[in-house]
């Protein structure tokens, strides 16, 4: 009798890496311990597969069969390589990070009000101890996702931002994290953790880009505090290498009357995994949980949601849209938890999805389980294509098939793009937008 | 201007027009009438270019040159504009950007430049206040949320804009009260002139008491069965379509 024990090339360059990591490593007890934690929680919870209900149309192979190497820094990259995806009005508060690693050299940190602590990871667990303690892992502690246990026990550097009690924070962050082609796959694992005081107010910006395309897997997890009163809003633009693997994880807990809004683009990415878990923990509170999603080729963007509602009188609101063309696909899972004691819960969860062509495919599934008997929930799924109707009606008015079609679908986004209150990083992800639909697939990212 | 020829059209099989004749020349408004099911709609859709509909037979020559061959677009830019009878609504798209892209792709296909963002607004200004389209309207998306009325204002406002040579209004009467008739067909009254051509189709002659027609022309069975100048609408009003579509055609 023969025991055939199936290797995976991913467990195996994650055993690889998180040795060499321990190795070398000059961490602090508590957080070697975090990481050991997390590396034994991972080989617990095993690789997803498409058995579990959470991962059931999930595409995981190219993840799985990878035997990445870990990313290499990279120390000849210029402000010009970096110049096109940074925003002129956003340039006083830029932190750039080349293949996960914090970059003084090309970001600019202009002087914070008092208390205000806008840093690289690395940086904080030097000066900050006693918070970052404090914070670091503390809402990942009870999640039991293959990949936020793989971030935990490898992650290198990251955003990390404190604003304090009653401060509004007028400059908006602005965080640019690029990786670089390789001749072999890479792995980089970051790590952001933002915590707001009472009442605090600020704005976050992210980009995340590859500089000349590549495969690489970049696994990245975020931790969100929002205290009572907080109001903050939060962008992720995705432009990664159209080759490359992506998983997000977001995890986010609300005090009393916070509001978080998040607004996810996703244009890059071969594969693309975004999990959001969003804690309602206060009365009032609000969380408005946007997305969008233009995939050609054979592109994959997998969202997947769990919004708790913990306590009385929450609204939330998660509007998804995807835009997919030629062979792409997209899964759509989104799940509110309502808890017996919130009442006068108003939720209100939806994904709609333009389908451009026959070849393109989604699954999508919003999900409700109310244990509350006074609230007001909605979910409702979409998927349509472009009204042939509404493109007549373009063309007779003089504008040709393809200006009418991209018009079109530029409406199907701008509710979610009209979000975005920067105008520049509106204009430049309506710009995106244009120029993903037009260009050939493969020269764009 | 427009020389229709044994116009044969079908929808899904289905026959509508079948061997229509019409000429129209600059300067002149004509009104189809009909009943229901005539082929009203239909004609005014097929001169537009509407992919719907497949014409087997036949010709629609606009300035002496065929139609059939051109996309919708194409024909938009050549100067053919038809006011739909239900305008479509398009969340996301504002009025104004709409129909500075219209005009754009017009100006554009004669090899004129673009029209800066400033002239378009005293342009879009000057032609609201002539068609009384309300400010509010031009900002919102394009027919979203509008009323009916709203809607089919909106419709002579890009006419006005657009400045067509031949212009196609399908049923910009119906949904509409009264007082809003009135004020829409004032707009399109003041759109009249030397150059343009306009087709008014509609299944009740109210509308001809404002927009008054040269000629009245009416449509059973995807044929004109009669022409007429605009007494022929009264006539219809006073006894119905029975009497003349049960009189052969060409009498």
């Amino acid at each position: 009798m023969t025991t055939l024990i199936e290797s995976v090339p991913v467990l195996d360059a994650f055993q690889n890496l998180f040795e060499a990591q321990t190795a070398s490593s000059a961490e602090a007890g508590w957080l070697q311990q975090l990481r050991r934690r997390a590396f034994d929680r991972a080989h617990t919870i095993g690789f997803p597969t498409n058995k579990m209900e959470d991962f059931r149309f999930s595409k995981l192979s190219g993840i799985r069969n990878t035997e990445f190497k870990a990313v290499k820094p990279k120390v000849d990259v210029t402000p010009a390589d970096v110049e096109p995806f940074t925003y002129a009005d956003l340039s006083d508060l830029q932190l750039v990070f080349i293949n996960g690693e914090f970059r003084a050299d090309l970001s600019t940190l202009t002087k914070l009000p008092t208390g205000v602590i806008v840093t690289n990871l690395h940086q904080a667990l030097k000066q900050h101890v006693g918070e970052m303690e404090h914070y670091l892992g503390q809402l990942t502690a009870t999640d039991t996702t293959f990949f936020t246990a793989m971030n935990e026990a490898l992650f290198r550097d990251g955003l990390v931002v404190y604003v304090p009690d009653h401060v509004k924070l007028e400059t908006t962050i602005h965080a640019i994290f690029l990786t670089t082609e390789d001749s072999v796959p890479t792995f980089e694992a970051s790590r952001s953790l933002f915590v707001f005081g009472e009442e605090a107010e600020a704005t976050i910006v992210e980009t995340h880009a590859s500089l000349g395309g590549g495969v690489y897997f970049k696994n990245t997890v975020t931790e969100v505090h929002m205290g009572t009163g907080a109001q903050v809003d939060h962008y992720r633009i995705q432009r990664e290498s159209l080759q490359s693997y992506n998983v997000t994880n977001l995890r986010l807990h609300e005090d009393p009357r916070s509001h978080f809004r998040s607004h996810g683009f996703d244009f890059g990415g071969l594969t693309v995994r975004n999990n959001l878990f969003a804690k309602l923990d206060g009365e009032f509170c609000d969380a408005t949980l946007n997305s969008l999603y233009l995939l050609r080729g054979k592109q994959h963007v997998d969202n997947f949601m769990w919004v708790e509602h913990v306590k009385e009188d929450i609204p939330s609101h998660e509007l998804y849209k995807g835009i997919l063309d030629e062979e792409a696909s997209a899964v759509f899972t989104g799940r509110l938890y309502v808890h017996k004691e919130a009442q006068r819960t108003d939720a209100k969860q939806t994904n709609q999805n333009l389908l451009l062509s026959d070849d393109a495919r989604i699954n999508t599934k919003p999900q409700l389980e109310i244990y509350a008997d006074d609230v007001k929930c909605t979910h409702g799924a979409t998927v349509g294509q472009l009204d042939p109707g509404a493109l007549f009606y373009l063309q007779s008015r003089a504008i040709d098939q393809e200006a009418a079609r991209n018009l079109l679908i530029l409406a199907f986004a701008a509710e979610i793009t009209e979000g975005i209150r920067i105008d520049s990083v509106r204009e430049r992800v309506e710009h995106t937008l244009h120029e993903r639909l037009l260009q050939d697939y493969e020269t764009s990212a | 201007m427009l020389e229709i020829k044994n116009l044969h059209a079908t929808i899904e099989g289905k026959k509508i027009l079948n061997g229509l004749n019409l000429t129209i020349g600059a300067g002149e408004v004509h009104a189809i009438m009909g009943p229901n099911g005539s082929g009203k709609s239909t004609l005014a859709k097929v001169i537009a270019g509407s992919e719907e509909y497949e014409v087997t037979e036949g010709d629609i020559l606009y300035h002496g040159e065929s139609l059939l061959e051109k996309d919708p677009d194409e024909r938009a830019q050549a100067g053919i504009f038809l006011a739909f009878q239900y305008p479509v609504e398009i969340p996301g798209v504002s009025n104004l950007y709409f129909l500075r892209t219209a005009l754009n792709s017009i100006r554009k296909s004669r090899g004129e430049a673009e029209i800066s963002s400033k002239e378009f607004m005293a342009l879009a200004k000057s032609k609201a206040a002539l068609v009384d389209m309300p400010s509010d309207l031009m900002n919102r998306s394009v027919n979203f949320g509008f009323s009916g009325g709203e809607k089919k204002r909106n419709e002579i406002f890009q006419m006005a804009v657009l400045d067509p040579q031949l212009a196609l209004l399908d049923e910009t009467d119906s949904g509409l009260d009264i007082d809003a008739l009135r004020s829409v067909a004032n707009g399109v009254n003041k759109l009249r002139s030397e150059k343009r051509a306009i087709i008014v189709v509609t299944h009740y002659q109210r509308l001809l008491d404002y927009i008054v027609p040269d000629k009245v022309h009416v449509l059973y069975k995807g044929q004109i069965v009669k022409s007429g100048d605009k007494s022929l609408a009264l006539e219809l009003e006073a006894s119905g379509y029975a009497d003349i579509i049960n009189q052969p055609a060409g009498v």
